[in-house]
């Protein structure tokens, strides 16, 4: 019995032995990162960034409707009226303080998909890590500055 | 008891009342008809088609809103013809609507919106550019229009006519370009313009004041009521992160009705002022710097107690003011007479003897005569203002006005009695002369002793005294005795001063001559009746008991201390004993003395030791020793009584800075730095405005049984107990005149001024007039004064410079001029005690 069992047992391991091997000689899909880019697809979802129209204004508007989606309560809002002499967006409205706390935020995108201006987007920058958590609250002037995340964007 | 009716609305069926309206027996039994232009406190209107039902037998649909139930009728508010319908009406609405809810004030709380949501399409199918106008422009300095937004509902309209009758929207153009405007140059300066936009279904007409401050939905509503005016309107404190965003108005039917005035809803910046006190300030080597509260509180325990060693309790007084909760005017009053050992503890503007509550709200609202004696409701109490202009309006109420200033409410034509300061005792005998000569009183017994003491008053001899023509006051009587509600309402400054007795007693000879209800007192600041209560005053114990031997020895014994025996000084006489060196020093709560009392500043300049908590470094404050920080009404909890004696509840919506405390906060502090509990105290040693309540219902008959838990959201009415009624002699004493100042001068309040939190709010100060002195035209020519000229009034006393405005709103040989609008104060010029304070206008 003793015999049968470990003639078994030594096939099971030859056999497992045999996946390790031959993975051995196929192409590594591991990045060597940070000295090499993180391949990732279209629609991943990084840190928010603040979009601008085409004469550099934002789009937000302050209505806080991302704040209002937001299930783990990351998004904090203060809206304020554009004048003449300053003007942020092109209506009335404007985030005069807009923070995102990224050591609460689940990347869900909801907050993108309420945005009824399309201010809001999650793009491709994922390596957020700090040492100080208050430096993880981005505010506005951060997530308007459009990150260079190191990816590479896989097609469709 | 009206007929009912029987209909059937949805296969149910409903009974109501005849005459009720399809709509309102819907809601009834609690099925949903949305309306747009159709509000409930405004007539039926017909206008936005959004509430059409489908009625059985009834060619098409029908309005709900106007449609009145008949008996067997079928309606159905939910057919697929009505929904139908429904949907293509919101449907074209939205094609002339920008939709740009996301930065709209409204939105979440818009009917539009919701209308939209629940029974509207869910795509347009408008591809054209949508019509333009005009957008997010000041329809006044307070609020903001989008024309663009408005359904042309007009509801805004419609409660300017019907409720504020003051006629300053309409309708413009026609069809598509119809818009809601104002007359051409002509200004929205409303003081009840604010309601429009509570009422907008949409939004059209916006707050400049809560402008962009939040979303609906981040708001946090908490209870509360408006510490403006002795309404007492409740109101909603619209909060987000620990910020006051929004005042809205609350509904209650017994005060305000859910109605507000400019003032309460828009001046609540003051709390975010960067002006103030943040921090105790002690004075060191003459000016006063930032210390900790130990330091304070032992330095005001410490110099207190070596004055009450060395001169005495009788040389420390306390002042309090009718601004703040009972909770804190009770402990206030606890402090002084058990900590200082002394009954020296009065405040600022205290309500005389005798004066009494107005009936109700509700009765007020519902009477068909008002007489308006030495009051201006529209800067006093501007909801009350609004009652009654609504009932003259509509109801054809009768305002009568007895003022030597043309208030507003005199363009009732109810007739206005322009009398001469001084002479309110006579015109009240006149017009009880009158009654009584033509036998038109209700009241019968004793009359006989009345005609004795009024027989010296016929019409004529009191148009030589008062200068109000002999046919106005038989007007007066005539329409007085018509009625049959009539409410007598009079200004606190009538019944005070030397004629003030007599003149309380005048009116109430009058009321019971014509079978009134007791006249009410207009109390002006927000806790007027509840200080008193609660024995903010140097004669009276809480809950209004005199000070004798029996009720102090109860008291003691309550409040485990040794009550003083001695009477107290009241404000006036511990001002004056500190002009002379008798009263070294003040602890003053809430109170600007050196602003509002004619010596207040010389008398605190006297002082030895001033303590003042505020919220602003007020003229007083700037005098003081120490200075500590105090919450404003929505940063702490406690209760008001308001001019009609209701009780009701506030409720702390933010927590204050965190060096600033409540004022009975400050009290209990200071009571245990000096070596005693004032009682109140939980555990952890915070103070418990509920706790001091509980002890309130104890110690204060009136208040026996009531809690924070009785008084829930709405609050509870507490009378206290009246005299039993009867005639009186009031004897008229001519005022005393001085040649050299031939003008009367007449003070009144105006509701925007430069009172300390008003001044404090950002946008509305801006609305506050340029200080001015109102003078007759005839006086005018006389002195070759113009309009706009700078002038200087001066009495015997002390003299202010100001600008005329000439107009006849004032009466010849008296002046106007308000309170609390210039760096002087106006009670300056008067002796304290005086009933007519004469002065003269010079041009400079």
């Amino acid at each position: 019995m003793v015999v049968i069992e470990a003639v078994g047992g030594l096939w099971q391991f030859i056999r497992a032995m045999g996946v390790t091997i031959r993975h051995f000689f196929k192409k590594p899909i591991t990045v060597q990162y940070p000295e090499e880019k993180v391949r990732i697809y279209p629609r991943f979802r990084g840190r928010h960034e603040l979009q601008r129209d085409e004469d550099g204004l934002e789009l937000c508007v302050g209505c806080g409707l991302c704040a209002a989606i937001c299930p783990s309560g990351a998004i904090y809002v203060e809206a304020a009226e554009n004048t003449e002499e300053e003007r942020y967006s092109k209506g009335e409205r404007y985030a005069r303080i807009y923070e995102i706390n990224m050591t609460r935020c689940i990347f869900c995108g909801y907050c993108e998909e309420a945005c009824p201006t399309g201010a809001l987007k999650l793009k491709h920058e994922f390596a957020l890590a700090d040492y100080d958590r208050t430096s993880l609250i981005y505010d506005k002037a951060r997530l308007l500055q459009p990150a260079s995340p190191h990816v590479i964007v896989l097609e469709g | 008891m009206e007929p009912l009716v029987t209909l059937t609305i949805d296969d149910r069926e409903v009974t109501v009342p005849a005459g009720t309206t399809v709509l309102n027996a819907a809601k009834s039994v609690g099925i949903e008809i949305p309306t747009l232009c159709y509000y409930e406190k405004l007539a039926p209107f017909g206008g936005c088609r959004i509430c059409l039902v489908e009625i059985e037998k009834m060619r098409g649909l029908q309005t709900a809103c106007t449609t009145v139930v008949r008996p067997d009728m079928v309606v159905r508010t939910a057919s697929p013809e009505v929904l139908k319908t429904r949907k293509a009406i919101l449907e074209f609405l939205l094609t002339n609507h920008p939709l740009d809810c996301p930065v709209c004030d409204k939105g979440g709380e818009c009917d539009l919106q919701d209308f939209v949501f629940k029974w509207g399409p869910t795509e347009s199918r408008y591809i054209e550019e949508k019509r333009h106008k005009r957008k997010a422009y000041a329809l006044s300095p307070l609020i903001v229009k989008d024309e663009e937004r408005c359904v042309l509902c007009r509801r805004c309209v419609r409660y300017l006519e019907e409720w504020a009758d003051d006629l300053q929207l309409d309708y413009f153009e026609r069809g598509r370009l119809t818009r809601v405007d104002t007359f051409p140059g002509q200004p929205f300066d409303s003081v009840f313009s604010g309601n429009t936009i509570d009422i907008c279904p949409v939004g059209a007409l916006t707050s400049r004041v809560f402008r962009f401050r939040a979303r609906s939905w981040e708001l946090e509503k908490v209870p509360s009521v408006c510490a403006y005016c002795g309404v007492g309107c409740n109101i909603t404190l619209d909060v987000k992160t620990n910020k006051l965003r929004r005042i809205s108005g609350r509904e209650n039917p017994a005060v305000n009705d859910g109605w507000l005035c400019d003032k309460g809803r828009f001046a609540h910046q003051y709390i975010d002022s960067p002006e103030r006190i943040t921090r105790p300030l002690v004075r060191k080597d003459g000016e006063l710097r930032p210390a900790s509260w130990d330091e304070a509180l032992n330095l005001v325990s410490q110099r207190l107690r070596e004055i009450v060693r060395e001169s005495g309790p009788r040389s420390v007084g306390g002042v309090g003011s009718a601004t703040v909760t009972n909770e804190a005017a009770y402990l206030f009053q606890k402090f002084v007479r058990t900590v200082l050992g002394t009954n020296n503890v009065d405040h600022l503007g205290r309500l005389p003897d005798g004066a009494r509550p107005l009936p109700s709200m509700t009765e007020v609202r519902e009477a068909d005569a008002i007489l308006l004696f030495g009051a201006d409701t529209l800067e006093e109490a501007p909801v009350i203002e609004l009652f009654i202009r609504r009932a003259a309006n509509l109801k054809g109420t009768k305002v009568i006005v007895a003022n030597p200033r043309r208030i507003n409410l005199t363009r009732y034509g109810g007739p206005w009695l322009a009398y001469r300061p001084g002479t309110e005792v006579a015109l009240l005998n006149g017009l009880a002369h009158v009654i009584l000569a033509e036998g038109l009183h209700k009241e019968g017994r004793r009359v006989a002793e009345l005609k004795e003491w009024v027989k010296d008053y016929p019409p004529d001899k009191v148009e030589e005294i008062t200068a109000v023509p002999a046919e106005t006051l038989r007007e007066a009587a005539r329409v007085l005795t018509e009625a049959q509600k009539a409410v007598l309402i009079y200004g606190p400054d009538t019944v005070r001063g030397p004629n003030g007795q007599a003149c309380l007693t005048a009116l109430n000879n009058l009321a019971l001559l014509i079978g009134a209800h007791e006249p009410g007192c207009l109390a002006q600041e927000p806790n007027s009746w509840g200080v008193l209560d609660m024995g903010l005053a140097p004669h009276l114990y809480p809950g209004r008991q005199r000070l004798d031997d029996k009720v102090r020895e109860r008291l003691g014994k309550r409040w485990k201390a040794q009550l003083p025996s001695e009477a107290g000084l009241g404000l006036d006489e511990m001002l004056k004993a500190a002009l002379d060196g008798e009263l070294e020093a003040l602890y003053i709560m809430a109170a600007n003395p050196a602003m509002d009392h004619p010596i207040g500043d010389e008398a605190l300049e006297k002082l030895k030791f001033l303590v003042v908590q505020d919220l602003f470094l007020t003229e007083t404050a700037q005098l003081a020793d120490v200075v500590l920080p105090a919450a404003s009404f929505a940063e702490a909890d406690g209760t008001f009584t308001n001019m009609a004696g209701r009780v009701q509840r506030l409720h702390q919506a933010l927590r204050p800075l965190a060096e600033v405390k409540p004022h009975g906060q400050i009290i209990v502090d200071l009571a245990r730095v000096m070596g005693q509990e004032i009682g109140a105290t939980m555990p952890l040693e915070h103070y418990s405005p509920q706790a001091v309540m509980e002890e309130i219902a104890r110690v204060a008959a009136p208040y026996e049984g009531l809690s924070y838990g009785s008084l829930g959201d709405d609050g509870i009415p507490v009378t206290t107990e009246g005299g039993t009624r009867r005639f009186a002699q009031a004897d008229f004493r001519p005022p005393a005149t001085d040649a050299a100042y031939p003008l009367a001068l007449v003070t009144g309040r105006l509701l925007y001024d430069r009172s300390p939190l008003f001044a404090r709010s950002e946008i509305m100060r801006q609305l506050v007039p340029e200080p001015f002195v109102e003078i007759n035209p005839a006086d005018a020519e006389t002195l070759r004064i113009a309009d706009q000229d700078a002038v200087t009034v001066s009495s015997a006393r002390d003299s202010l410079e100001l600008r005329a405005r000439v107009s006849d709103d004032i009466r010849p040989g008296c002046v106007f001029v308000p309170l609390h609008l210039n760096e002087m104060p106006v009670v300056a010029l008067s002796e304290a005690g005086a009933a007519v304070t004469w002065v003269k206008v010079t041009k400079r």
